[in-house]
């Protein structure tokens, strides 16, 4: 099979790899991305142009960008992985030395034409480079101490960089998607619960020393919101009310006064959840999670046909990286968790988290379309 | 991955199911503001028909901050315009500052129609500025019985919890502070409306949801006549004191003056300290309203219950006879009769008519103080009248009364001064009013405000004959040449009963015939009373008039005649054809 492949021309290639096309998780995509824009849409009051456009052009874009990552040879991207991490890596350091600062902390690169942040990147690089590890890695080896530090380093650096950035949230997300990448490749359960054990060791010293002012702040208002109504605890009340006052078929389409009427903060990024449980209720609510677990469980399924194992991996983690994106925005939304800022994936307003999911997206395409691909295993174990 | 999403579907659940009703009234609450709509209050208007309490329109001067650019400069080109004074602007600068941008705040609360018309004129030069109409609590007979209508002021903060309805909470909303506008001010206030207003996070309304219509106040009707009430306070402007005129029938005030008065109108809006203090230091005491709350001695208008008290407890007849020398001995004391020399004999009518002291210092020996108070009690002396505004009770002694008081007991010479109509008794103008009112009916008289009301009064407990003699007794004060009182100064035009009454203020003998009234310091001028009935078949009034130092009670009958001379023809031109 290899060999027929290569001996193909691009376009033939192109014309086998099609028949391959992730066609429940694109339709799970584009159903997620379509209520993104109806939300859009009601979030600027019934002008398209404000949100709900632009969202679209982004989305369309990120799509090409995501087909091009699709069809790329799986080969040049495994090659490259390393370079891609040690690359963001590199673009962490850069951000407190250059960075540009805002609401507190300095996660921004302003490139002059374009500001992005270097933690989104390396969100996908981790995986990346993760899976390229473990590719390489004897499945026999894989729990032993040399094994487990290495890939714990890997996760440690941008988890570090992240966390003096500050930006608690992004180097949770990261810690946990490289966690559950180890996982997903059979690291022993042992790892796990001794990890688990030091974690609550260590919360309490995270807690006293290393933890900010507004970070403590915002733990603190998730316990209890009321505490500070007008506060820090505005956001996560207004949103309760929100989600709460619809109901299970909600006040319909445009209908929302919470959000309508300006109570909701930042309806259009990362509370967009409030304002669809708003207008929808919970029936709506349940809508877009059942799509968000088709899409994740399409990613599985794609992962489990993959033939090699680099893309198997980079296929978990990016539905790892998606479930956790939707799971801690709905949960923060709702009231389950403190105030992170984490998007809802594909339907929150935002440029640089939709070009990095569709990133993430292209590399599912890639190991859907190339799932017969298979990458030199260079196991020195 | 199941668990996870089961977590937050439970938690939607609760959220959305569980708790929907909570959060569902927590969002009303969040998006729906009321905007209390204020009732007009009603008016009041004379039994005549006159408005002697309305609304007016008046205009008012606002600005919305965030419509002018520059509010400094805004304000001082109004300033240049129509003149603002320094506080003024601080306090508008103030109030901009603690308010929401797009809020309406106030420049000024009344501007004449020219300063409007100024503004009007130049409002391109005034973004954010606007004239509106307000309503204003208005008496157009400025100190024309304000103490009986009172007046109406903004709620006072610490009065604020005992009302329930939202419009006492608006800024500037006024209640009736004192007399009729406290009184009848459940009727005038009215129900208050709301507006619900679907508003965003900052408070502005973004639209209209529901109104629901204020009920305005109802107009009330009161029995004063204003044409008598100011033609009477205008002939009394020199003087301080007191004029109640009742209809005798049905117990209807149809004035009540007491002067001097002050201008209600300065109080709608808070007086000013200087005008306040100017009031509270007058020695006239212009805040007091004399006709319900001046108390003052009746003097020899009370010999008339001594005279009955005497015919009823059957001690004396009609024809019981008393010689006057000008003064009896009580003890070591002299008692002294207004007449120096003396009136010689005379019978009862006749002591009436001339007042002769030395024949009630004879009846009051006989009868004692408790006898006399008992009929004092019956005419509606020392009593609180039932009427609808606070009166005083005035004080009719007792035995009992002054040992409780004064810890000494009642003497013989306590006697004498109280069938007089001195010492310790106390009436006001309107107790004296009644009295004069049902000594003239035989009618159980009490008084009223209110229109409408049609009370019926029930006999007096009294023999018709026994009155009959007292009646003649006061219809001789003004119509007997020989002995009465008031026949120099009696009513040309109508035949009218009175008694006058000069109240010592002072216990010191001056001999009238001798020392000129102006002689005397203002404080130890005696008062002056004439308390008279008018008779008639559909209007009998009754009246009494108290002047403070003014002399000798004839002067004030010769001053009530002459305002009867004026009164009756505009009662029958108002009233005689209801």
């Amino acid at each position: 099979m290899e060999h027929i492949l290569l001996r193909l021309s691009f376009i033939e290639r192109l014309k086998y790899q099609l028949k391959n096309l992730p066609v429940v998780f694109m339709l799970s995509l584009f159903a997620i991305a379509t209520i993104g824009f109806f939300l859009l849409y009601d979030a600027g009051k019934g002008d398209f142009f404000m949100y709900a456009y632009p969202q679209m052009l982004k989305f369309f874009l990120g799509l090409m960008v995501a087909l091009i990552i699709g069809i790329m040879d799986v080969r040049i991207i495994y090659k490259y992985s390393y370079f891609m991490f040690f690359a963001s890596i590199f673009l962490l350091v850069l951000v407190p030395l250059v960075g540009h600062t805002g609401k507190g902390a300095q996660r921004w690169l302003d490139l002059g034409f374009f500001k992005f942040q270097p933690s989104e990147i390396v969100k996908i690089t981790l995986i990346l480079a993760m899976a390229k590890f473990y590719h390489k890695v004897n499945i026999n080896n894989i729990s032993n101490l040399r094994n487990i530090t290495i890939a714990l380093s890997f996760i440690g650096a941008p988890f570090i960089l992240t966390l003096i950035q500050p930006d608690l949230g992004t180097s949770l997300l990261i810690a946990m998607i490289g966690l559950s990448i180890m996982f997903a490749c059979g690291v022993s359960v042992w790892f796990f619960a001794t990890l688990v054990g030091v974690g609550m060791v260590a919360v309490p010293i995270f807690w006293m020393f290393i933890m900010h002012g507004y970070q403590k702040q915002r733990v603190l208002t998730f316990l209890n919101p009321e505490s500070d109504p007008l506060g820090s605890g505005y956001h996560i009340i207004q949103s309760k009310i929100a989600i709460g006052s619809a109901g299970f078929f909600g006040k319909g389409f445009m209908q929302g006064t919470q959000s309508h009427l300006a109570f909701l903060p930042e309806k259009h990024t990362d509370f967009i959840f409030a304002l669809l449980a708003e207008d929808f209720g919970m029936f709506g609510s349940l809508c877009l999670i059942t799509c968000y677990i088709i899409l994740i469980l399409s990613c599985i399924k794609i992962a489990m046909n993959n033939r090699n194992h680099f893309s198997s991996l980079v296929a978990i983690g990016v539905g790892v990286c998606i479930f956790l994106y939707a799971f801690i925005n709905i949960c923060m939304v709702t009231g389950l968790m403190p105030v992170v800022g984490v998007p809802l994936p594909f339907v929150s307003y935002g440029g640089t988290s939709m070009l990095t999911l569709m990133v993430a997206v292209g590399l599912i395409f890639n190991a859907a379309l190339q799932k017969e691909e298979k990458l030199p295993s260079e196991s020195r174990f | 991955m199941t668990l996870p999403f089961l977590a937050i579907f439970s938690r939607l659940y609760f959220l959305q199911i569980i708790s929907a009703k909570r959060y569902k009234r927590l969002s009303d609450n969040n998006s729906l503001s009321n905007k209390v709509i204020l009732p007009h209050r009603g008016k009041i208007i004379d039994k005549t028909g006159q408005v002697v309490a309305f609304n007016e329109r008046v205009f008012r001067l606002n600005i919305i901050p965030e419509q002018s650019k520059d509010v400094s400069a805004v304000l001082q080109r109004v300033d240049e315009l129509i003149g603002l004074k320094d506080f003024e602007i601080k306090k508008i600068k103030k109030e901009i500052k603690e308010s929401p941008k797009f809020y309406s705040i106030p420049i000024k609360d009344i501007i004449t129609f020219k300063q409007a018309a100024v503004i009007e004129f130049n409002i391109p030069s005034l973004p954010g500025v606007y004239v509106d109409v307000g309503l204003e609590r208005k008496y157009p007979f400025k100190d024309g019985g304000s103490h009986l209508l009172g007046y109406v002021s903004a709620v006072s903060k610490e009065n604020l919890h005992k009302y329930r309805d939202q419009m006492f909470k608006v800024p500037g909303f006024k209640i009736g502070k004192r007399g009729l506008e406290e009184f009848f001010n459940n009727k005038l206030i009215g129900k208050s409306g709301i507006k619900q207003l679907e508003v965003n996070a900052t408070g502005r309304a973004v639209k209209q949801v529901a109104e629901y219509k204020a009920q305005d106040g109802e107009d009330v009707q009161i029995t004063l006549d204003y044409h008598i009430q100011n033609m009477v306070k205008d002939k009394l402007k020199d003087y301080a004191g007191s004029f109640v005129l009742l209809n005798a029938k049905n117990g209807e005030v149809l004035s009540a003056v007491s002067n001097p008065s002050f201008d209600n109108n300065d109080f709608v809006n808070g007086i000013d300290e200087k005008s306040w203090n100017k009031l509270l230091e007058n020695p006239k005491r212009p805040l007091l309203n004399r006709a319900l709350n001046g108390q003052y001695s009746p003097a020899s208008t009370f010999k008339m219950i001594v005279a009955l008290a005497g015919l009823c407890e059957k001690e004396v007849t009609k024809d019981f006879k008393v010689t006057c020398h000008g003064r009896i001995k009580l003890g070591r004391r002299f008692f002294h009769c207004w007449k120096k020399e003396g009136h010689g004999t005379l019978d009862m009518t006749q002591a009436i008519a001339s007042s002769c002291d030395i024949y009630f210092y004879e009846l009051g020996k006989i009868l004692g103080i408790d006898r006399i108070a008992k009929y004092a009690k019956i005419f509606g002396l020392g009593e609180r009248l039932d009427f609808e505004l606070f009166n005083n009770k005035g004080i009719v002694p007792t035995k009992l009364w002054k040992r409780i008081r004064t810890k000494t007991p009642w003497v013989g010479g306590d006697d004498l001064v109280a069938s007089i109509g001195q010492g310790y008794l106390l009436s006001t103008p309107l107790q004296l009013a009644v009295m004069s009112a049902r000594l003239g009916s035989g009618k159980k008289v009490i008084p009223t405000i209110k229109t409408g009301r049609n009370l019926k009064f029930e006999d007096l407990d009294i023999d018709k004959d026994k009155l009959a003699v007292v009646q003649e007794g006061m219809d001789m004060v003004v119509n007997d040449k020989r002995h009465g009182t008031a026949y120099w100064r009696r009513s040309r035009k109508y035949h009218v009963w009175g008694k006058t009454g000069t109240a010592q203020v002072v216990s010191k003998r001056v001999d009238t015939k001798k020392v000129k009234l102006k002689d005397i310091p203002y404080e130890e001028r005696t008062n002056a009373l004439y308390v008279a009935y008018f008779k008639h078949d559909k209007h009998p009034l009754a009246l009494s008039l108290v002047l403070e130092h003014a002399g000798s009670g004839s002067k004030a009958a010769g001053i009530a005649n002459k305002l009867l001379d004026d009164i009756i023809p505009l009662v029958e031109q108002y009233q005689g054809d209801k």
